[in-house]
This record gives C-alpha cells, sequence and structure tokens, in this order.
C-alpha cells in the first residue's frame, strides 16, 4: 500500500497522501513528517465523519476538498470505514490528482483487508440523466471498478483502451442499467476488442475479482 | 456591501444553482431557497465547522472553502466568509471554481 501512495505522491501538487480506516486509524502513510502519527489520525477520523454523515443527510458524497491558505485537502471514501486523504499545494491541478487516484484507487481497495462493502450508490444513481452518458458513468459511482477494468485492458491493447472503455461503457448502458451486476456484461462486450484468444482470457483473469 | 437580500438576487441571476442557504457562524440559518434547503444550511455549517475543527491539527490558516462531490456528479460548495457561511448545491455540469469566484469576494463583505 505504501508503494502505490509513493506512486500518488509523485501526482504534479501532491505533497502527501494518507489511509485512513475507522478499526485501525492512518494504515499508510507518506504525509510531511510535521504531521505526527497521532495527528494524522485525529485528522483522519474527523475527514472520515463526513462521510459517515451522508445516511443522516440523505447525500451521496464520495470525495470532497476542504482549500486551506497553505494547501488543498483532498479526500477520498474507499470504502464505508477507509478514507483516502490527501495533503496537495494550495493551487495543485484537482482533475490530475483525481485522474491519478481514480488508476489506482482499486489497488489500494485490495490492500485493505478489511474494507467492508464500497460505498453503495444511491437506487436512482443507475436512471439518472447522466447514467446516459459514458463520461458520467466512468466517472461514477462505478469508477473505482472501470478504472481496474481499464487497466487490465490497456494490458492488452495500449493506450487506446481509454476509448474502447468508452466505447464499450456506451453500448453497455445502451443495453440495461449501468450497476455493478452488469459489470460481467461489460467484461464481455471489451474481450470482443481482444483480438488474441490468449490475451481475452488474461483479460477476464485479471477481472475475476470484480466481475 | 450588498445586503443578504441583495446577495441572493446576485445568485439568483447565476445559473446552474439549485439550493442556496446562507448561514451565520453560530449555524442559525438566516436564508434559504430551494426545496429543503434548510437541511443544505445545516450540512453546510456542519462542514465549515468540521474544516475549522481541523486547523489546530493542520496548522493551516482559513479554510475558505469546501467542495463535496456527490455520486451523482452534483457538487455542494460551501463558502467560508467573516460572519456568514453559505452553501449551495450545484449541477454537475458548473465548475464550481466560477461560482467562487463571484461570490467569494462579496461574502466577506456581507455583516449580520
Amino acid at each position: 500500500m505504501q508503494k502505490i501512495l509513493e506512486e500518488i505522491k509523485i501526482t504534479p501538487g501532491v505533497l502527501g497522501a494518507a489511509v485512513y480506516t475507522s478499526k485501525h486509524g492512518i494504515i499508510a502513510s507518506n504525509l510531511p513528517e510535521i504531521f505526527k502519527a497521532d495527528t494524522q489520525k485525529r485528522i483522519g477520523n474527523i475527514l472520515h465523519r463526513i462521510f459517515k454523515l451522508n445516511e443522516t443527510v440523505k447525500l451521496n458524497v464520495h470525495s470532497f476538498e476542504i482549500q486551506y491558505e497553505e494547501a488543498l485537502l483532498l479526500v477520498k471514501q474507499l470504502c464505508n470505514t477507509s478514507s483516502l486523504i490527501l495533503i496537495c499545494e494550495p493551487d495543485a491541478k484537482v482533475h490530475l490528482i483525481n485522474m491519478s487516484i481514480s488508476m489506482l484507487t482499486a489497488d489500494l481497495l485490495n490492500a485493505i483487508d478489511d474494507c467492508e462493502q464500497a460505498p453503495v450508490p444511491p437506487d436512482n444513481a443507475a436512471v439518472s440523466p447522466q447514467s446516459t452518458d459514458p463520461k458520467a458513468v466512468i466517472n461514477g459511482a462505478l469508477s473505482s471498478e472501470l478504472a481496474l477494468m481499464k487497466r487490465a485492458l490497456a494490458k492488452n491493447i495500449g493506450p487506446i483502451a481509454g476509448k474502447i472503455l468508452e466505447k464499450s461503457v456506451k453500448s453497455w448502458i445502451e443495453g440495461g442499467e449501468a450497476s455493478h451486476a452488469r459489470l460481467k456484461d461489460l467484461a464481455e462486450i471489451m474481450r470482443l476488442e481482444i483480438d488474441n484468444g490468449a490475451s481475452q482470457k488474461e483479460f477476464l483473469d485479471n477481472l475475476r475479482d470484480i466481475v | 456591501m450588498p445586503t443578504l437580500q441583495e446577495f441572493k438576487a446576485i445568485i439568483d441571476e447565476l445559473t446552474g444553482i439549485q439550493k442556496l442557504a446562507i448561514v451565520a457562524r453560530d449555524g442559525t440559518v438566516l436564508l434559504h431557497s430551494g426545496e429543503q434547503s434548510r437541511s443544505l444550511g445545516d450540512y453546510a455549517a456542519y462542514v465549515a465547522v468540521t474544516a475549522e475543527q481541523l486547523k489546530p491539527y493542520l496548522g493551516f490558516t482559513g479554510p475558505y472553502h469546501l467542495i463535496m462531490e456527490q455520486v451523482s456528479g452534483d457538487r455542494i460548495l460551501t463558502i467560508l466568509g467573516e460572519q456568514i457561511i453559505v452553501g449551495v448545491d450545484l449541477d454537475s455540469h458548473i465548475p464550481p471554481a466560477n461560482i467562487i469566484d463571484q461570490l467569494a469576494p462579496l461574502i466577506d463583505q456581507i455583516t449580520i
């Protein structure tokens, strides 16, 4: 997990990151040393509370940012019991950082042993107006899973994987709602974009944990 | 120096804002518009207090604003002023930076 945080830290504007879980506190961190272990735990606890508030206020906040004078705090909910916390330069390019995180979120989730189920999207997420837009679906509730699928595809077809994912998602949502239960159908659509039979099998093997 | 009503009129002119709530620093909802916007005021006050609560641990000054992103893509923007906290519920296609640039200078001028 530490290696993943180091990858995140390479992103321009990121000063450090940490993973907080409700049960164990900070389980990995490369935040600047000025933040002692106890302080990091307290910060993680306070930030994670905002996600716990979702049920009470009937919101589905899955990430947030807080702008301070000296830094920008980015927080992403990994699952019901864990959060990824990033401290960034105050003028960091959030879009760029979010792209980097989205590619690594699935790996982080796999590395958290006791992660309870991922945040459940609201019932209306699947039928929201955005669900007809492939890009909105790719960046929506299933972003972690779709990022993992894109990476698995990229291993076989290279940098055009992003475009193929978008095209595949478009076909996929034409056939039904964008839900976790239908990821297998999406994997099948994506598999057909790979020419080689052995590569197709490797692609599906890589997705065994999510479809 | 705009009054709260004048400030609301400015916000009403902006597109992509579904709800608005203006809250005093003590959590009192001063003004709200849009469906269930009173709860938006409570939420904005809570996250603003949380951001303030972190200051001694982080050693930072501010905070200036918070952007909460929902699964739907809609965002809740909370801007902190000297005396008030403003919460707005934004459509997913509206860049929060544009709204912050327009509202933040005004929010600091409002006194209650």
